[in-house]
């Protein structure tokens, strides 16, 4: 494979899985704050929600303390004049105060006054047996031991459930002796839910907490879907047991937030990284590749052309210019061996022709006569032939006493 | 009209061999004893018009190889016939005469019969 090819697959793949690590780490760790934020927001608004029905509460039983502790109450409770009645309780007053039900009771826990206003019309209405069992049943609304005790809360009736709040009857002093209990109940029906969705500007649901199954917690939340998640605060009755459920819907703004931030996050992790790959294999094609390309590309026609003369061009000043220079000093070194191999071969060619010069010539000029005086049998050529051979006696003369060829 | 034969050869005993053998065809011998002289004869001919048929050179010369004066001559003429009559046995030499234009490399321990032999064919 091609040191680029190698290059390329190395840091690509090296930014890939480095992308890979730093979206899976920032998605993990995004997300998470994300869903941490959505959960202490609905959190948050669930408190809301379950405050404002707190404050509903207090607000009935701080009306309730204004109508118990007053002296025409005290009064009232004992003679039941009409004009307290004719005065005070008419259906505009429940509409104002916004109370459903107003019931005297006198200190033998007898009702000395009851009336019911749907307050929606300012109509009267009949007070429902249920609830005066209610009140009947739970005698500790009606017992208030001193002054000061009352009880406000909420109570499961069949048909809703109500506000309800019970204070002693005194006089405008806050003074006794008790003469009885006021309660004053407060239905939850739909526009009073209406009014604390409005109030919080949140979608609230009231639920009953005995008919359907909810977190222990007394504030939970639990997403729905990727679009919808639900709060869930519980809230006591007047026992002190789990009896309503705020649920609070909201749509998962922050958490849909926080997607599209991840998906623009993992875009500019891509785009960088991208960049970032382009960048290294520039920088790495530039200052090492392509060198160790041309290099090898050097050697390579060295390489073909056998000629050990040629030098490669020697760049820079790191391992890469070393290992040219390396080359070069090698090829000077193979350059200087050939060079001593050629001479070593010119000297024993030389040395072959000089032999074959000093012995063949006078052995083919002795042959040569000899065959003429054979022929012709004139003995002229076989002193020329003699001679011939003096001459061959002479190199191996001058071979054995000076080392060398010659006839001189 | 006799065959000119101009032989290069630095060895005098080896002149009169030649002339003594090839005296049997009918050519005229003319004898040179370096490599220069022979390259200089070569072109006084060609100046008069006049045509070497052979030319037969030795390798050791005392000025120059027979290689460069197969060249020369070659370079004088192109259509030059030349025969290395060499006492070398060497490969490697024959070669080197083949590629400077020689047309024919002969071994001197052939013998002079042999040389007569070659002559006779290329002339004809």
């Amino acid at each position: 494979m091609r040191i680029r090819l190698k290059t390329l697959i190395i840091v690509g793949g090296a930014v890939i899985v480095l992308g890979f690590i730093i979206y899976g780490v920032s998605q993990t760790v995004l997300i998470k704050g994300f869903l941490e934020i959505e959960e202490q927001m609905i959190e948050k608004d669930v408190r809301r929600a379950v405050n404002s029905l707190y404050d509903d509460i207090y607000v009935i039983d701080s009306t309730n303390y204004d109508w118990s502790a007053w002296d025409d109450t005290y009064e009232f409770i004992q003679d039941r004049n009409e004009e307290y009645i004719e005065s005070n309780l008419i259906n505009d007053t429940f509409v104002t105060i916004g109370v459903n039900v107003m019931l005297y009771f006198n200190s033998s826990g007898d009702l000395v006054f009851g009336k019911a206003v749907d307050i929606e019309n300012g109509t009267e209405v009949e007070i429902t047996e249920e609830l005066l069992d209610y009140i009947e049943e739970n005698e500790f609304l009606l017992n208030h031991q001193n002054v000061e005790d009352n009880i406000s809360g909420i109570i499961l009736l069949t048909e809703m459930p109500a506000i309800i709040s019970s204070r002693p009857i005194l006089t405008s002093e806050d003074e006794g002796p008790i003469r009885g209990a006021l309660i004053m109940i407060r239905y939850i029906d739909e526009e009073e839910i209406e009014k604390l969705s409005q109030l919080t500007q949140l979608s609230i649901e009231i639920l009953r907490y005995n008919e359907t199954e909810f977190p222990e917690e007394e504030i939970s939340v639990e997403p729905i879907n990727e679009d919808y998640i639900v709060g869930y605060g519980i809230i006591p009755d007047i026992h002190g047991k789990p009896s309503l459920v705020i649920k609070v819907n909201e749509k998962r703004d922050i958490y849909q937030q926080g997607k599209t931030t991840l998906y623009y996050y993992g875009l500019s992790i891509i785009s960088l990284g991208l960049l970032m790959a382009i960048a290294m294999v520039i920088l790495l094609d530039k200052s090492i590749v392509s060198r160790l390309v041309k290099l090898n590309d050097n050697v390579k026609k060295i390489e073909e052309s056998g000629d050990v003369s040629k030098r490669i061009e020697v760049q820079g000043n790191d391992e890469i210019a070393y290992l040219a220079k390396g080359i070069n000093d090698m090829l000077e070194s193979l350059e200087k061996s050939e060079q001593k191999i050629k001479d070593a071969l010119n000297e024993e060619r030389e040395f072959k022709r000089k032999t074959a010069h000093y012995f063949f010539n006078p052995i083919c000029i002795a042959k040569g006569f000899l065959k003429i005086a054979q022929e012709e049998g004139d003995l002229k050529y076989i002193e020329k032939a003699i001679k011939a051979v003096d001459r061959i006696e002479k190199v191996v003369k001058n071979i054995v006493t000076k080392g060398e060829i010659s006839e001189e | 009209m006799k065959n000119k034969i101009l032989v290069i050869e630095g060895d005098e005993a080896i002149h009169e061999l030649i002339k003594i053998f090839l005296s049997q065809l009918d050519v005229e011998i003319y004898s040179v004893f370096n490599g220069e002289d022979g390259i200089s004869k070569y072109q006084e001919f060609m100046k008069k018009g006049e045509k070497i048929d052979l030319v037969i050179t030795s390798y050791n010369l005392p000025d120059l190889n027979g290689v460069e004066v197969t060249r020369r001559i070659l370079d004088i003429n192109e259509r030059a016939i030349i025969l290395a009559f060499t006492a070398s046995l060497d490969s490697e030499l024959s070669e080197e005469f083949r590629k400077a234009g020689a047309k024919m490399v002969l071994s001197k321990v052939d013998g002079f019969s042999e040389l007569k032999e070659k002559v006779e064919k290329i002339l004809n």
